[in-house]
């Protein structure tokens, strides 16, 4: 470790949540992942990393980290065009921070800011309700048929016909998932920038989607949203996050995590 | 935090662990060589959070959700002429065809005092279809 770190005693590491244009670097008053470090800034040229001290051992986190480092994000992403850091980056010390993010990567860093400028992240994700089911058996004769012969039969009995059933049913629901993700997608594309479409989490999901809107258009994309779930509000249940910090915008799909 | 605005359900942030993991995790600018930190007890749970589709158990999961429909969700449209039936005595041998099984579940729920022959001790809210078929023949 460098001796002249401005990141406290030879026993810490520096966290780093994100980065943002110098100029509109926040001042973030909280306690840091790890709990051992408040948040401050380290700055070089036009860019500013939002960090905390955290202990130099420090390789494993709870759930209240993650928070943490979300909650942190999120109120840089209040004022300032942020990029976010995976979950987890710790630098050796300040310097590092400096010499190795802020200026190894300083055109790719002002790319993404100069790319995302003014613009947030929105997360819908939704999910099928139980009457899904009946849309299935009253849209597909087969389904109702099949249904009809297993219906209230000894389970043994029915084993095979039953699989059957449910085979049909996962089928159609994949053809409705998909009807659904368009028609959704349609909707909301023309007012984003960008869209991160995710896997499926759950057998009843329908999707989980991210959008990149500008500020100015979030008014609009917010009324977008509703009518689509207004729309679809005897069968889809939507949750609708933000306004987030572009986790999904800022590139890399590798990593630790799968 | 969560607040209901028209049908959306709305928050300023993922409201769920999964949701909070399914935004966070995997997303991010990665420095090389210094994405160090690990999860401790989260993992598994993303895992399990992530049913695979196509599955013996998701089909017999799905078969159940659709044999557990009552009459609300299929065929609703139907219940004042069901329940015209049943004042009549009975609906027997005059439902036919896709909704039937959803009016069966509910006369299921009102045929203590009716049409009892018996037969059927073992399962009380539901009736075979092979009895329905026999009734069908009276």
């Amino acid at each position: 470790m460098s001796g002249e770190s401005t990141s406290g005693t030879p026993s810490t590491a520096t966290y780093v949540y994100g980065v943002v244009r110098a100029g509109d670097a926040p001042t973030i008053d909280a306690a840091g992942v790890g709990g051992h470090g408040r948040v401050r800034n380290v700055s070089d040229g036009g860019l500013t990393a939002i960090v905390s001290d955290v202990e130099e051992g420090f390789v494993e986190a709870g759930r209240e980290d993650l928070e943490r480092h979300m909650a942190i994000l999120e109120q840089a992403a209040l004022s300032a065009t942020v990029v976010p850091l995976r979950f987890g980056t710790v630098m050796p010390d300040d310097d590092a921070v400096t010499a190795e993010l802020l200026r190894a990567r300083a055109g790719e860093l002002d790319e993404l800011l100069a790319a995302l400028d003014g613009r947030v992240e929105l997360s819908l994700t939704g999910t099928y309700e139980e009457r899904i089911f009946g849309e299935v058996v009253d849209e597909q004769p087969e389904v109702a048929a099949l249904r009809q012969r297993v219906r209230g039969r000894d389970e043994n009995a029915t084993y095979y016909d039953r699989i059957r059933l449910g085979e049909l049913v996962a089928n159609a629901m994949a053809a409705k998932r998909q009807h659904d993700t368009e028609q959704v997608l349609a909707k909301l594309r023309p007012l984003a920038d960008d869209v991160h479409v995710g896997d499926v989490a759950h057998e009843r999901s329908v999707l989980s989607a991210s959008f990149l809107v500008h500020r100015d258009r979030l008014p609009e994309f917010d009324q977008a949203a509703e009518e689509v779930a207004a729309e679809n509000r005897t069968r889809i249940r939507f949750r609708y996050a933000g306004p987030l910090p572009p986790y999904d915008f800022v590139g890399g799909k590798a990593g630790p995590w799968g | 935090m969560t607040t209901e605005g028209g049908f959306l359900q709305r928050s300023p942030h993922p409201s769920s662990l999964y949701d909070v993991l399914d935004l966070i995790l995997d997303k991010g600018l990665v420095i090389d060589l210094y994405v160090r930190v690990s999860l401790v007890g989260i993992e598994l749970l993303t895992i399990d959070a992530r049913i695979v589709v196509a599955s013996v158990d998701t089909y017999l999961r799905f078969a159940e959700a659709v044999n557990r429909l009552d009459i609300a969700e299929t065929g609703a449209k139907d219940l004042p002429e069901f329940i015209e039936d049943l004042g009549q005595g009975g609906g027997r041998g005059k439902t036919k065809g896709a909704l039937e099984g959803a009016k069966d579940s509910i006369k299921d729920v009102f045929s203590g005092d009716e049409d009892d022959d018996g037969k059927e001790k073992a399962s009380p809210r539901r009736r075979s279809r092979s009895s329905s078929s026999k009734d069908d023949d009276e």
